[in-house]
Formats: structure tokens, C-alpha cells, sequence
């Protein structure tokens, strides 16, 4: 993949000499699968990656996809899901003098969703006088969800065709949080876990085609 | 400027994954999660012009039939007992002692299981259809109100007669 997309590297020059169009940029994250692995002791993987086009040196139209699986317990029981979730949005770069350089500093904006099936076991009920021990499982659980963000970051040229870049997103969730006292998924691919709001970082390496 | 961003590029984002790795939902249950049936206890008392007077039961005890827990044991004058229903069938038993007397208070009532959240499980939330007892204390029952979730109410009132 990576000889691949060095060898169509000399064809992003002519490409990055139109006034419209300078060329399409594919991501690859790394922050989020570190960070999921080491904070759930790997018992959680998110991999995800991003495709933008840059044009007239000012907005970034971006796709992000990504993929996680994996499983998460907590006191009252346990989730176990996987999912994909798509990000679709527009970055704009942030650069006033000298536009026209391959780095930006990038500032957008996201509409997310993410879909899901997922398993709740071992969910507690809580009866302590009568201590029946009962447990119940919900499972075989379908989900999507949908969330915004706003984006920040940069897009660094480190060598020819290759760059490196970061951003931090704060993401907020448009699906209820159990409203009507559904079985919900404890965490949402692509948004983190759970909560009303939640912050993210992205670490990329990425190549211009 | 290219020194600037290749600085920017290799400096910030080693704190910024330690500022957002910490960033989880609560594992641990925070709230009040029993659903209790309140029961709100008068003792009446008929005066000699046919009025009554109402007050605090001056000493009686309650126990669930089925479980070893007493419910209220008190010389106190408390006016509410909570009572855990039932999750596992659709009546529950009270045995109240009042004066050295017996009576066996019978809750019928269905139960809802409702999700809560993966840190605290799920409540029993239960709906009181009716309530009958014996009658050598116990003057007469009322429901309150019929829904039992962990909220604090009282849901069923109970006379006692000296």
C-alpha cells in the first residue's frame, strides 16, 4: 500500500499546480487505537482512518471511517459489541499568510454516525433483600447513533508526498441517553463511551495522492 | 514556519493523549437504585364522641415473609416502613406486629424490569394491582399510589387500632 502510493506520488505534482485542486490526502490514525488499547488493557480496538481532498488551498472536504470491537465491564455488567461508525465534513485551513504551503492548520466541522450490534450480559438487578442473585442478559442489540464535532488540528509535510498531522475533537451526542429506559450500548464506535459529550485526538500519518 | 510545525507535529500530541486518556465512563453505580414500597403507618383512635385521632404507632414491627430482614423494629414512633417487593413472583408478604397481634399484610403487584445504565444494572420497577390483610390490628389499607421506583413516596397507608 505505502510502495503504492509512493510510486503515484509524482503524479500529485501536477495535481498540487491547479488553482482548484491539490490533491487528495489518505490518513491512517494512530492515537485511538493506542489510547483504547491502553486504557481497556486491550480488551477494546478502534482503528480508523480519513480521506480529504485539499482544494484552493483553503477547505478540506474529509471522510473518516473506522472500525471497533471488543468488550468492557463495569459493576453492573457486561458489554460486549462491534461496530463502524463514518464521519463526514469540511475542514478549513486556518493559514493566512503563505496559503499556498503543504502545511495547514485545520479547523471543522462533523457529522458522525455509527452502527452497532452488541450484547449486555450479566446485567444486574438490584433486589438486596431478597438477594436472588438473578442476573439478565440483553442480547443480539442493534444501535445507530449520531453525533457532531468540531475539529482542530494541523496537516505537516514532513517529506515529499508524506505528512503527519493531529486533531482534537469535541464531540457531542445527538441520540438520547436513555430517555425511555432502553438497554443502550455502553459505548458507541467512533464517540467513546456513553456520555452526553466527549473529547478525542487523533495522531495521523498520512500520504498525498 | 517549517520548523515551527514540525515542532507542533512531534511535541503535542504526546500530552494531549495523556490529557484525553483518562477520559472513561463511571464504572460504578452512584445512585439509589431499590425500589422501595413506602408504607405509611397510623394508629387511629375512636374517641368516645365517634371521632378519631390519628398518630404515630408507638411500638410495632414488620418483617417480609420469605426473608430473615425485619423491615422496621421500632419503639420510636417511626411513620414510614420501606418494603422491598418482590422481583421474583407477583405478591409480597408483611407480617405486622402491633400490640402483641398479628396480621399478615398481602401486596399484590407486577414487576418491570428497566435498564438503567451498565454501572448500576437494572431496578425492579413494580405496580401495585391491590393489597389485602388480616384484620386483628390492621383497620383498614389504602394505596397511595400504585407505581414503586426508587423515588421517595409513600405508597401504601396502613390503620392500626390499639
Amino acid at each position: 500500500m505505502l510502495l503504492l502510493l509512493l510510486s503515484v506520488r509524482t503524479s500529485a505534482h501536477v495535481y498540487g499546480d491547479s488553482a482548484i485542486y491539490q490533491g487528495l490526502f489518505i490518513k491512517l490514525d494512530l492515537a485511538t487505537t493506542t489510547i483504547e488499547v491502553a486504557r481497556s488493557k486491550g480488551t477494546l480496538q478502534t482503528y480508523e482512518g480519513a480521506i480529504s481532498v485539499r482544494l484552493k488551498n483553503r477547505y478540506y472536504p474529509t471522510l473518516e471511517g473506522g472500525y471497533s470491537f471488543g468488550k468492557r465491564d463495569a459493576e453492573g455488567g457486561l458489554y460486549k459489541g462491534k461496530g463502524g461508525f463514518v464521519r463526514l465534513g469540511l475542514d478549513f485551513n486556518g493559514l493566512r499568510k503563505r496559503i499556498e504551503s503543504p502545511h495547514a492548520f485545520l479547523v471543522g466541522l462533523r457529522v458522525c454516525s455509527a452502527l452497532q450490534r452488541y450484547d449486555l450480559c450479566d446485567v444486574k438487578q438490584n433486589t438486596p433483600y431478597w438477594d436472588t442473585g438473578a442476573r439478565v442478559d440483553f442480547l443480539n442489540r442493534q444501535a445507530m447513533d449520531w453525533w457532531g464535532e468540531v475539529v482542530a488540528g494541523c496537516n505537516v509535510n514532513i517529506a515529499s508526498g508524506f505528512y503527519m498531522g493531529w486533531a482534537v475533537r469535541f464531540k457531542l451526542l445527538f441520540t438520547s441517553k436513555n430517555k425511555d429506559q432502553r438497554p443502550e450500548a455502553y459505548y458507541i464506535p467512533g464517540f467513546g463511551f456513553r456520555n452526553n459529550t466527549n473529547w478525542g485526538v487523533n495522531y495521523y500519518i498520512g500520504w498525498r495522492i | 514556519m517549517t520548523r515551527l510545525f514540525r515542532h507542533i507535529i512531534f511535541c503535542t500530541p504526546l500530552l494531549l493523549c495523556l490529557l484525553f486518556a483518562s477520559c472513561e465512563q463511571d464504572r460504578t453505580c452512584r445512585q439509589e437504585m431499590t425500589a422501595h414500597a413506602r408504607i405509611y403507618l397510623s394508629a387511629v383512635t375512636t374517641l368516645s364522641d365517634d371521632s378519631h385521632t390519628e398518630a404515630a404507632p408507638d411500638s410495632i414491627t414488620l418483617g417480609l415473609v420469605g426473608c430473615d430482614s425485619l423491615v422496621l423494629d421500632n419503639a420510636y414512633s417511626e411513620r414510614t416502613a420501606c418494603v422491598e417487593l418482590r422481583a421474583d413472583t407477583t405478591h409480597t408478604q408483611v407480617v405486622v406486629v402491633y400490640h402483641e397481634e398479628t396480621d399478615t399484610l398481602t401486596v399484590f403487584h407486577t414487576n418491570e424490569q428497566k435498564y438503567i445504565s451498565l454501572a448500576c444494572g437494572c431496578i425492579v420497577r413494580h405496580i401495585i394491582d391491590s393489597v389485602h390483610s388480616t384484620h386483628y390490628r390492621i383497620d383498614s389499607t389504602a394505596i397511595l399510589n400504585t407505581v414503586v421506583t426508587a423515588e421517595k413516596e409513600n405508597h401504601l397507608q396502613l390503620w392500626l387500632h390499639p
